[in-house]
């Protein structure tokens, strides 16, 4: 006990000392962010309210129109809408893929050899070294030599497509939580008089679910945002939510409804990542 | 030896199932990088090195690094230069200057330091076209009060501003391990500020820098989104200069060679480095 404060007192004598010595090092990263990060969020706040053009320097009024066009009005019937239920359907789609094929892989990793478990991490990993484009464009010519690169099979391509892109991001996080997991709790479940099933059920799973909803966020929020795959592999037919910001940006005028486009987006992605922070509350199996 | 249950059957369908839906794209671009043909029914005939000599093969009158002319494999060329020079200038950058922000975060007390991750954590969460949105949102900006137009600079830029969250993400937990003392020691033994810094906290770092350094190399490299945003028109990286040529209709075969080139030294690195780990491990047990 004794010993343990001394530790703990001790870390802080170390912490506050240095304090002083080089916490200047983070004023260049406080103005850096700010720069490039908290100026553009207020640029795009300011774009998303007012109908202000840069490259005509227009005057600034200050507007709710652009929403107005997004949520209400033959546009958002014909296109937002109808975009956003597509988005959430292939996202949702993917990731239920992803899950289904990518959990007993990691179940599977965790009952094979340190050494095997590390070989087959490593396969997972490498296909990032391969550019992402050319993935894309290389499944494009692989539904041609299927022959399903025509229009009825489009959504379906693109859900294949993107399940090749983000399996790994699925695998990864629940393979770190299983791998952590206490193999004396199940062996107990054992003892207690569970089945396999119901052992799995009980312990295995819930104790998973970490890694389960940190896999499920890389999977869902990527292929919600992406456009690249959509645009490759439909010839830019099919629209995603991706492809609604993806287009605005040339133009005139583009940026505004860009800016309404990357705000919705934004709450999206901080709903999701306060579901992780919900069930994982250190972090630890987010990248 | 334990006999094989029907589990273990139906979990290596999966493990295969997995695999053959990931590296089904890279097998084929194996195969276009090694077919002479361009024709689909042809994939897999008519074997050929040409494409691999065809990007060491160079006519240095059209190398010109403001790619203006597409589908042709010199400037193909000009575009792996390209993604070459800005790679490896942002993963020196971005490693620096993400290494001694960690070390700043990590002299913080735990409030400010919290808000600090916070700030730092967003660029990774948020998806890759918002975060090119917002950059060129503030390269708009500056071309519009500086004049800065977009291009190799503005990318560059970029690139290590998405690739330093990474490097302190990395490099953060390693300072938590050290010992707080080693600072002080040094600074007691008589170093600078900055010779403390460079001698007693960076070499006890190291694991966390490369992991860092190779972090930021790997996004660099294979970024396309936040390029696409930030690059203007005339300059090219990898990535962005396929997806220009598949708008074009026609991907001259060099692309798929290089990308073998790069898949394979990046697999012999990664897989040797294991083999090596492994073998330092089994010998550390043996010396045990």
């Amino acid at each position: 006990m004794n010993d343990s404060s001394a530790q703990v007192l001790n870390k802080n004598v170390g912490r506050t000392k240095k304090l002083k010595s080089t916490t200047s090092f983070v004023i260049p990263y406080i103005v850096w962010m700010a720069l490039f990060l908290v100026v553009p969020m207020g640029v795009l706040v300011f774009l998303a309210i007012t109908t202000y053009d840069f490259s005509a320097n227009s005057e600034v009024h200050f507007t709710l129109s652009n929403w107005d066009y997004v949520f209400n009005s033959s546009y958002a019937v014909n296109v937002f809408w109808p975009c956003v239920l597509r988005s959430f359907y292939v996202s949702f789609i993917v990731t239920v893929i992803c899950l289904l094929i990518g959990y007993p892989v990691a179940f599977f990793m965790t009952k094979i050899k340190p050494k095997y478990r590390a070989l087959i991490m490593i396969f997972l990993s490498l296909p990032l070294w391969c550019n992402q484009v050319l993935r894309i464009v290389s499944w494009r010519t692989i539904f041609e030599i299927l022959g399903t690169n025509y229009n009825e099979y489009y959504l379906l391509n693109i859900i294949i497509a993107m399940v090749s892109m983000y399996m790994p991001f699925m695998i990864l996080p629940i393979f770190t939580v299983l791998e952590k997991l206490d193999y004396r709790i199940i062996e107990a479940s054992y003892d207690l008089g569970c089945s396999k099933l119901q052992s799995f059920l009980k312990v295995t799973l819930p104790l998973s679910l970490g890694g389960i909803v940190s896999g499920v966020i890389m999977t869902f929020l990527p292929s919600l945002t992406s456009f690249e795959v959509s645009d490759a592999i439909s010839y830019n037919t099919v629209l995603l939510l991706g492809n609604l910001i993806h287009a605005r940006f040339h133009g005139t005028g583009g940026y505004n409804i860009g800016s309404v486009f990357s705000i919705i987006t934004i709450v999206f992605t901080v709903v999701g990542f306060i579901l992780v922070l919900k069930v994982d509350k250190e972090g630890e199996t987010l990248i | 030896m334990k006999k094989k249950t029907v589990m273990d059957y139906i979990s290596i369908i999966f493990v295969v199932l997995a695999f053959v839906i990931i590296y089904a794209p890279i097998i084929l671009i194996f195969m276009m990088s090694f077919t002479s043909t361009y024709s689909l029914s042809e994939v897999g005939e008519g074997f050929t090195f040409k494409w691999y000599q065809s990007l060491f093969t160079t006519n240095y009158e059209s190398l010109n690094i403001a790619t203006k002319y597409i589908a042709n494999t010199d400037s193909l060329k000009a575009a792996i230069l390209n993604t070459f020079f800005i790679t490896i200038l942002s993963t020196i950058i971005s490693t620096f200057l993400g290494t001694m922000f960690s070390i700043g975060i990590h002299a913080l007390n735990k409030k400010r330091r919290t808000t600090l991750m916070v700030l730092n954590n967003m660029p990774v969460v948020n998806p890759d076209i918002v975060t090119g949105f917002l950059l060129l949102l503030i390269f708009v900006l500056f071309q519009t009060l500086f004049g800065l137009e977009r291009g190799w600079f503005t990318v560059l830029l970029a690139h290590i501003f998405f690739s330093i969250p990474y490097v302190v993400l990395s490099v953060l937990p390693r300072l938590n391990q050290i010992d707080p003392n080693t600072y002080e020691a040094a600074r007691d033994l008589g170093c600078t500020r900055l010779g403390a810094v460079f001698k007693a906290i960076i070499p006890s770092i190291t694991t966390g820098i490369v992991s860092g350094a190779m972090f930021a190399f790997t996004m660099s490299i294979d970024d396309f989104v936040i390029t696409m945003f930030v690059s203007g028109t005339e300059f090219y990286n990898v990535s962005t200069w396929i997806d220009s040529a598949m708008r074009r209709g026609f991907i001259p075969k060099g692309v798929y060679a290089y990308n073998v080139i790069i898949f394979l030294i990046a697999s012999a690195i990664v897989l040797s480095n294991n083999y090596l780990q492994s073998r330092k491990a089994r010998k550390f047990k043996e010396a045990v």
